[in-house]
């Protein structure tokens, strides 16, 4: 199982969506922490406390962007990915962004 | 001689009376306000007594800076701006001022393309040393910022949506504002709002040249700014880019835009596209990823419990004001002038400790 934390592995301020729009985006974070381990099937948790907030954007990009770069269902990356946040709504917000994404590719 | 008709000798007499005030206008002795007046180049350039682009001080603060991208950007002259008589400065004139200063300086080839001249009062000086005027324009000021309305006046720009600028600005800030009000600032809340915003004006400001030809900045692409003043806290971020206006068809579905701006009826065109992307983004129609950006911009007031969510676009102006016992209610604006670019603006009211 591999943890990776936003706040201490990646950046404090996560922000935008692209990553040649900045080195603290969503893009470059799927990238680096969740398209590899998912592709090979390993479980991934990642926490997301720690940093100074998150913009819909970045959120997006991440996790709604892992589902559309490796052509995956919902329930796949749900059953590999564990998010970890002290708001629940954060949480809830991933999920829906996973969910919406899997939902517009099929 | 034939006897004029009265028609004849109206027109000669309107005639007269034009070539008259346009010979005393050549002489200088219009009664015009200096910062409205055309300025030669290499001339010295008077500040507006207040520095703000609401409350009907826009037309010559957007006068004030046309001659000045005209002296250093056309004539390439460079130029003195004098501001010894403005008094006051307000946040949206101010990151205005802010950043088309700081545009001129990076796009002119000068050594140096603008001095400042001191304003007379202390306050205004302290405001322009604590947002780095003086640092932009390369002048000296050893003057120490002390007011209590000054210190909290930071402003920083950027060229991507790297958060790291941004963030440590915001992080610095929130925490002398809660150490000092009872109502504490949610980091992450107006983080959510600050950093779309930044996102927004990098992806989509500059992707179309605006009208005037400027199509963008090699580097600097936004700025932003936060204030504290009489118990509200505010925020704003600014691009020089073409506009909600322009960008609303690649940021919105071309059926949502018409039946909006059938809906929205006659009136600012700049006002319909923001209030479009607003709604768009508050009705959450789920399609595609666009959108989101503008939720997350009332979001920093939801989660706060009441403010206000000024967005300003080239020649429009829309207030979003929120609080929870009442919701949300807008109220549109024309500006009266082109801004040449977007501000977003919130303004979240803190209880004192």
């Amino acid at each position: 199982m591999i943890m990776v934390s936003v706040a201490n592995n990646f950046t404090r301020f996560p922000s935008g969506r692209y990553k040649r729009n900045g080195e603290t985006s969503g893009e470059g974070f799927r990238e680096k922490f969740l398209e590899g381990p998912l592709q090979r099937g390993e479980h991934v948790t990642v926490d997301l406390d720690g940093t100074v907030g998150y913009g819909s954007s970045f959120l997006e990009e991440a996790f709604g962007g892992v589902v559309r770069s490796l052509r995956l269902k919902a329930d796949y990356v749900l059953s590999l990915l564990t998010i970890k946040s002290t708001d629940p709504e954060l949480v809830n917000e991933v999920r829906q962004y996973i969910v919406e994404a899997s939902e517009k590719l099929s | 001689m034939k006897k004029p008709s009265n028609e004849l000798w109206e027109r000669q007499a309107r005639l007269a009376r034009f070539r008259c005030a346009e010979r005393l206008a050549r002489a200088h002795r219009c009664r015009g306000t200096p910062a409205a007046r055309y300025v030669p180049p290499g001339e010295v350039i008077r500040a507006p007594k207040r520095i703000d682009v609401t409350r009907g001080s826009g037309v010559e603060l957007g006068k004030f800076l046309r001659a000045l991208e005209t002296t250093v950007l056309v004539h390439r002259q460079p130029t003195r701006l004098d501001f010894r008589f403005t008094e006051s400065f307000y946040p949206a004139g101010a990151i205005r001022l802010f950043a088309e200063i700081d545009r001129v300086v990076t796009q002119s080839d000068l050594a140096k393309p603008i001095t400042i001249i001191d304003p007379r009062i202390r306050r205004p000086r302290e405001v322009m040393k604590q947002i780095g005027l003086y640092e932009i324009t390369g002048d000296r000021c050893d003057l120490i910022p002390e007011r209590k309305d000054v210190v909290y006046w930071r402003a920083t720009k950027g060229r991507d949506q790297s958060g790291g600028t941004p963030g440590q600005l915001l992080e610095v800030v929130a925490e002398r504002v809660n150490s000092e009000h009872a109502q504490q600032l949610e980091l992450s809340g107006v983080w959510r709002g600050l950093s779309e915003a930044v996102a927004n004006s990098v992806d989509h400001a500059y992707s179309k040249a605006r009208p005037d030809g400027f199509a963008g900045l090699p580097e600097t692409k936004w700025w932003m700014f936060t204030q504290l003043r009489d118990g509200v806290f505010t925020m704003a971020v600014c691009d020089l880019g073409c506009g909600y206006q322009a960008t609303i068809d690649e940021t919105l579905p071309e059926k949502f835009i018409a039946t909006f701006a059938e809906a929205f009826g006659l009136g600012n065109r700049d006002c319909m596209a923001i209030d479009a992307a607003m709604e768009y983004g508050r009705s959450g129609t789920k399609q595609d990823e666009r959108g989101k950006g503008s939720r997350d911009a009332r979001s920093v007031i939801e989660q706060h419990g009441s403010g206000e969510l000024w967005i300003l676009s080239n020649t429009g102006w829309m207030t979003y004001a929120y609080s929870r016992a009442e919701g949300w209610s807008n109220t549109r604006h024309a500006l009266g002038i082109d801004i040449k670019g977007t501000i977003v603006w919130w303004k979240l009211p803190l209880k004192e400790a």
